[in-house]
């Protein structure tokens, strides 16, 4: 379990303090798989950041209890839209790399997803295209051997088609003990494939439900996230009116 | 086969950096220090020069180079003064080299993301500075060999009376 | 085993309905057999693209319904009577109805005139 208890960020700048994240508490369950949403600048990828250990904050951040340290930080994994891999190795020299640092790396779904998406196992990354680059970066969050893994707006760049069956392998290939908590802002093609669905704004937690519990009441994701945010029907109706000064 | 690994540890320099290019600049500059160091030899041969007068020998019918009374020659660290100025490009590239190596892993790619989540802890550091450090002791050890052969032509050179209390 | 490539989600509906009703309907045409096997949950969602719990969720009520019938961690069969089929059937066939008087009712349709376009339409079915 993955507890994330009252963390706050702030950061300074000349326009004052800026709560990046304010008062976040958060338990993600083994096995589950989580979207996390929100507008430009909700501190989602603060969160994400925060609690693999790169940016510092207040409150606490516990993997079964424990502080994330040298012991555990392996059952994190990360993938990011900025991506993290060395752009002048090739895959088959990332394989090795992770394979020294990382003991429970997945050798055949890491093999077997390089192959799905016919990927070159020898050149630099660097000559990948962008799309390519962004499945090697999730491949690799994937074949670490993580229990938790956290991914970034991932698939910004990926065409749709690609990203579909991506889905549908994910889910084929996770143990039901693997985590996925994922960012991202494909709100309505991640909506069957999440189980619980996480909204931040500003910085603080607005919403937290899972899905299920959704579909008894027949809303959809979207629906509720519409709501939660106040975008009612007519918002775009008032917004007219207002700058067409026309009755609608 | 050797280079290959490393090229991937990530051991001594970050994993796909050019430590080529960087260790050959950094040869140039050490070679260009040792060069500007030959200067020791004309300081040498100029207090080698003043230890000595030319008197006319009436015997012999020429001039003969005589010691001064009492001349004592210019002491070894004397003659070296100011080299230190040809090495500081050499160590200070290297210095610099420990953060360039950090920047790297924040170039196009974050692998700055993936360094800071190995459980071998200090791997991002030792990425860093190993290098560096090598080329600094490597340094080091080449000018105190340097200098000890410097150090040896000096003791060859000026006469026994004329050294001073070293 | 019981086949899902004509399954299409739609939005709008809760998958795990939209799987029962997919299992109940292919029943009822004979499409799918008595004993068939079902696909296991991960496959079936991995299939799907959907949540291993929406596709656990279905099982669940399918099982409940009498429909399926699943051993320890093992595969999943339907095991559906005859009797059942037969109230599949006519369950189906009950809610279709209800959805079709209710349009027409809405449409403010007399009777007489919803049967005779039923009528009409039986005759020369639209493709």
């Amino acid at each position: 379990m993955l507890e994330i208890k009252n963390v706050k960020k702030i950061y300074y700048s000349k326009q004052g303090a800026v709560r990046a994240l304010n008062n976040v508490n958060l338990s993600i369950g083994p096995g589950e798989i989580i979207g996390l949403f929100g507008e430009n600048g909700a501190g989602k990828s603060t969160l994400l950041k925060s609690i693999l250990g790169f940016l510092s904050y207040n409150g606490e951040i516990l993997l079964d209890g424990k502080k994330l340290g040298q012991e555990n930080i392996a059952r994190l994994s990360f993938a990011t839209c900025e991506h993290s891999f060395f752009p002048n190795l090739s895959p088959q020299m990332h394989q090795e790399f992770y394979q020294m640092h990382f003991e429970n790396f997945r050798q055949k779904r890491f093999e077997g997803l390089i192959k799905f998406f016919d990927l070159s196992m020898r050149k630099p990354l660097k000559t990948f295209s962008s799309g390519q680059k962004n499945q090697f970066e999730v491949i690799m969050a994937l074949s670490q051997g993580a229990d938790y893994i956290l991914m970034d707006e991932p698939f910004a760049g990926n065409d749709i088609f690609n990203r579909e069956d991506f889905y549908k392998l994910l889910i084929g290939l996770l143990e039901p003990e693997e985590t996925i908590f994922l960012s991202t802002h494909l709100i309505e093609e991640v909506e069957h494939f999440i189980g619980r669905a996480v909204l931040l704004k500003k910085g603080e937690i607005v919403g937290d439900v899972r899905v299920a519990d959704l579909e008894e009441e027949g809303k959809t994701v979207m629906d509720y996230l519409r709501t939660v945010y106040g975008y009612g029907a007519d918002r775009v109706k008032n917004a007219l009116g207002e700058i067409t000064g026309e009755e609608l | 086969m050797m280079r290959r690994r490393y090229i991937i540890t990530g051991k001594y320099f970050p994993p796909g950096f050019d430590y080529e290019k960087e260790w050959k600049r950094a040869r140039v500059l050490f070679v260009l220090g040792v060069g500007c160091s030959v200067q020791f030899f004309f300081r040498l041969y100029y207090a080698v020069q003043d230890l000595y007068q030319y008197q006319f020998d009436q015997k012999k019918l020429k001039w003969v180079r005589v010691l001064w009374e009492g001349a004592v020659a210019k002491s070894f660290p004397d003659l070296l003064k100011g080299q230190w100025k040809y090495y500081l490009p050499y160590f200070l590239f290297l210095v610099a080299m420990i953060f360039n190596h950090y920047l790297y892993y924040y170039s196009t790619e974050k692998c700055i993301y993936l360094m800071k989540r190995l459980p071998k802890r200090w791997t991002l550091l030792k990425s860093c500075v190993r290098f560096p450090f090598f080329g600094i002791c490597a340094g080091a050890a080449g000018l105190a060999v340097l200098y000890l052969l410097y150090y040896i032509v000096y003791l060859i050179v000026i006469p026994g009376e004329c050294l001073r209390g070293q | 085993m019981v086949s899902f490539d004509d399954f299409t989600l739609v939005d709008g509906r809760p998958i795990y309905l939209q799987i029962i009703q997919y299992i109940k309907r292919g029943i009822a045409a004979g499409r799918i057999d008595c004993r068939e096997e079902m696909p296991s949950r991960r496959v079936l969602s991995a299939l799907l693209g959907v949540n291993p719990n929406t596709v656990q969720k279905a099982y669940k009520l399918l099982e409940d319904e009498g429909i399926i019938v699943s051993r320890s961690g093992a595969k999943s069969y339907i095991c559906i009577q005859e009797e059942m089929v037969e109230r599949v059937r006519r369950e189906l066939l009950a809610g279709e109805t209800k959805c079709w008087v209710e349009a027409m009712r809405q449409l403010k349709v007399s009777r007489e005139m919803a049967f005779e376009m039923a009528k009409e339409f039986w005759k020369n079915p639209p493709d």
